[in-house]
């Protein structure tokens, strides 16, 4: 009986205990980050209207992918890396700096140039494989997380724009001619030399 | 912590085979040595294993098979809190027809990891209570982790092909 | 005349989308009135045949698939892998990243544990207690996306170290943020844990005797409150764990019978302390140097099998691979807590209320995704 009425009064007591604990937090700051009104993408921009505790994005955050394609040497290592093959690249060789236009003071060298480079962003699974097998960096996460869209076909990044495509094939092309010029010449010449000493 | 002497599997074997007769041997070239059961004597070893006083392996960490050309090996892993002990058993039965005893009676969790390599590799338990599919549907088709298993085009009404946008990734 | 009356068992399905039944199981319950007489469970909705998969994927490739075995604690989920094909090619991990390790794994743990803790309570009920481990978590969450820029599926452990160092700065945060946690645990044993009505909801419900826990392969917290004294971490000691000094709690059936929901409830109160002062040590410990071993891009590992365990939250997890040379395993096989765990659950559930069904599935904490895997 004795036993019976200490648990009513436990329970009771215990009870009232938490509802103290539970009223204290109406005097604390909401620790909820409104999205998307608040903006969590730097430090300035989230202490405007949020007083909470939580902090922003760290810079290192792992959001949708983004290449640099003037540094990518199209070594195919993030391809390989990707477990789940959501990355293709197709490259030519042929000089990057007069297909892309940047300008460089060194002599134009032959490097290999994307003529595609598609990410399935719909299939990656952010794991940042890619990103770490990158001796460039070229392939980078970013911070960006918002990537509605209505079809699926939409969340295939495609990096490299047809035309980019249609001019490194064309200066790869025109690269392969001037080679098979250059080559036709110095057989040629050759040809000429061993008649000379004949 | 625990500084005192353990048996090692050489030591563990000696118990096996004076106390039980059985022969067994020790495995070699691998990471974790196992000792090597005929799929006949599983059950005796283990009830051994499990009984005798100085080994009193009371749990079984994990049971599974392995599709290597010809044969499913079968791997227990056993646990002995008492003394701090850990082996490995191993066997192999034929993949044309995977039978071995279940050792249900010996360890309760046998039940469902047996289930899953039922389920997965098809090998039959006998004696087991209750062997029916447990992660696979009960209509399924085939047995997943064999070597030679091949993907079905498609499960009741749910297709399985390739999307477009796949064959574009990898041809 | 009553016992002339005969009734009828009742088959009822509890899930596969039950609040309470954490992630998609079902439990086909055939029920005399509000007692169960027969319990079911029916797994593998989550079933994404991650063991096949790995017989497709380089070694370095499963790392971010071990994320998803266990989201809850995919740190400790990605160092058990590792830490397999690790001791297969006899790589050393420097001894930063190994501190690093520990750090993240029980920064990880404590945090899984703070969803079971809340889980739990919500099942009995209790609302509250559930939104308020959630911001603590939220905490972590922010801590551990500073190291590796992800809040769940983290891919930070790779094979032979760690990817990314520690940012600046983090060592202050992270002891800033024990102590304002040891504060709020305190918080939350007076907001439920010594509530009288949690207290008669998980006493005496459902004990497990230590030679049961042992016989269905329980691990972890759940074979801790059967009361046998066995942690990975200290038994086997892998990493720096016999460096560091913690203590192991084991039931003790402070309220109810030694096993029931209750201490093992309680037990993983209780790691989350022993977590926090690992914590600190590790953070005063830490030395500096590299982060990670010299590994080739495409490891073979030799011929031959190796299980490993290490202690997660959910308990010894043990990672059997079976490697025949190749750029990817041949088999692996991936034994989970809550696999044996669920196995337990029809002779638990014979002859105990509905509810208390609940409370039983809610104690064990089990994770459907590390269930089927």
């Amino acid at each position: 009986m004795n036993a019976y009425f200490n648990n009513i009064k436990n329970g009771i007591q215990t009870v009232f205990e938490g509802m103290s604990i539970s009223l204290a937090s109406f005097f604390v700051h909401p620790i909820t980050i409104q999205y998307p009104e608040d903006d969590i993408s730097s430090a300035e921009k989230l202490k405007e209207t949020y007083k909470g505790q939580l902090g922003p994005m760290p810079e290192n955050y792992r959001g949708i992918l983004d290449v640099d394609l003037s540094i990518c040497t199209a070594c195919q290592l993030c391809v390989k890396a990707c477990p789940i093959d959501c990355i293709v690249i197709d490259a030519v060789k042929c000089d990057k700096s007069k297909v892309q236009g940047t300008k460089s003071e060194k002599p134009a060298v032959k490097t290999r140039t994307c003529t595609r480079f598609d990410i399935h962003m719909g299939k990656c699974m952010f794991c940042a494989l890619c990103t770490l097998a990158c001796p460039t960096g070229a392939i980078v996460h970013t911070k960006v997380f918002e990537m509605n869209k209505y079809q699926l076909q939409d969340l295939v990044l495609s990096f490299v724009s047809e035309e980019e495509k249609e001019k490194a094939i064309k200066r790869d092309s025109e690269l392969k001619v001037e080679a098979a010029a250059e080559k036709a010449a110095k057989a040629a010449k050759e040809a000429e030399k061993t008649e000379e000493e004949k | 912590m625990f500084k005192e002497h353990t048996l090692n599997t050489t030591e563990i074997i000696d118990l096996i085979q004076k106390n039980t007769q059985i022969e067994v041997k020790a495995s070699e070239n691998s990471y974790d040595a196992s000792i090597i059961v005929e799929p006949k004597d599983v059950l005796p070893v283990m009830k051994f294993l499990k009984l005798s006083r100085d080994l009193s392996f009371k749990v079984l960490s994990s049971h599974t098979a392995v599709h290597d050309g010809e044969d499913f090996k079968l791997f227990w892993n056993l646990l002995s809190y008492e003394h701090n002990l850990e082996t490995t058993i191993e066997s192999s039965v034929p993949v044309v027809s995977p039978q071995i005893q279940s050792v249900c009676k010996v360890w309760k969790a046998a039940d469902w990891l047996e289930r899953e390599s039922y389920d997965l590799f098809g090998i039959q338990y006998i004696d087991h209570p209750d062997l029916r599919r447990i992660m696979l549907p009960e209509d399924w088709i085939g047995f997943p982790l064999r070597k030679d298993y091949q993907s079905p085009e498609g499960y009741q009404d749910i297709e399985n092909s390739r999307s477009e946008i796949d064959k574009r990734f990898k041809p | 005349m009553t016992s002339e009356l005969k009734t009828e068992h009742i088959t009822i399905n509890m899930g596969p989308q039950h609040p309470s039944t954490h992630g998609v199981i079902r439990f086909v319950i055939k029920t005399d009135g509000e007692i169960i007489h027969e319990c079911d469970p029916d797994v593998g909705y989550l079933h994404r045949g991650i063991e096949k998969i790995a017989e497709s994927v380089t070694w370095q490739g499963f790392v971010p698939f071990t994320d998803r075995v266990d989201y809850l604690a995919s740190m400790n989920a990605n160092w058990a892998y590792c830490m397999a094909v690790e001791e297969m090619l006899g790589t050393e991990v420097p001894e930063r990243a190994e501190y690093i390790r520990v750090i993240a794994g029980e920064l990880n743990r404590i945090s899984s544990h703070l969803v079971a803790i809340g889980a739990a309570d919500m099942d009995m009920g209790a609302i509250t207690p559930f939104v308020q481990l959630l911001r603590e978590r939220e905490y972590i969450n922010d801590l551990l996306e500073m190291i590796c820029g992800a809040r769940l599926t983290y891919n930070y452990y790779s094979i032979g170290g760690v990817n990314y160092d520690l940012p600046e700065g983090f060592s202050i945060k992270v002891m800033g943020f024990l102590d304002h946690f040891e504060v709020a645990v305190e918080q939350m044993h007076r907001l439920v844990t010594y509530n009288q009505i949690f207290i008669n909801r998980f006493a005496n419900v459902a004990a497990v005797s230590p030679e049961m826990a042992m016989d269905y392969n329980f691990v972890g917290p759940n074979l801790r409150g059967s009361g046998v004294k066995y942690d990975v971490r200290r038994n086997k000691p892998y990493s720096i764990y016999d460096k560091l000094d913690f203590e192991i709690p084991i039931g003790t059936a402070s309220v109810g019978t030694l096993g029931d929901c209750y201490d093992r409830y309680f037990v993983r109160v209780e790691e989350i302390r022993e977590s926090v002062k690992i914590l600190r040590q590790c953070l005063q410990q830490i030395p500096e140097g590299e982060i990670q071993a010299k590994v080739k891009n495409a490891i073979k590992p030799p011929v031959g099998h190796k299980y490993i365990r290490t202690e997660t939250p959910r308990g010894d997890t043990g990672y059997f691979i079976y490697s025949d040379g190749k750029t990817s395993p041949s088999r692996l096989k991936i034994r989970t807590g809550s696999f044996t765990g669920m196995s337990i659950i029809p002779e638990l559930a014979r002859n105990i209320f509905i509810a208390d069904l609940v409370a039983v599935i809610g104690s064990l904490d089990i994770v459907a995704p590390e269930l089927d895997r």
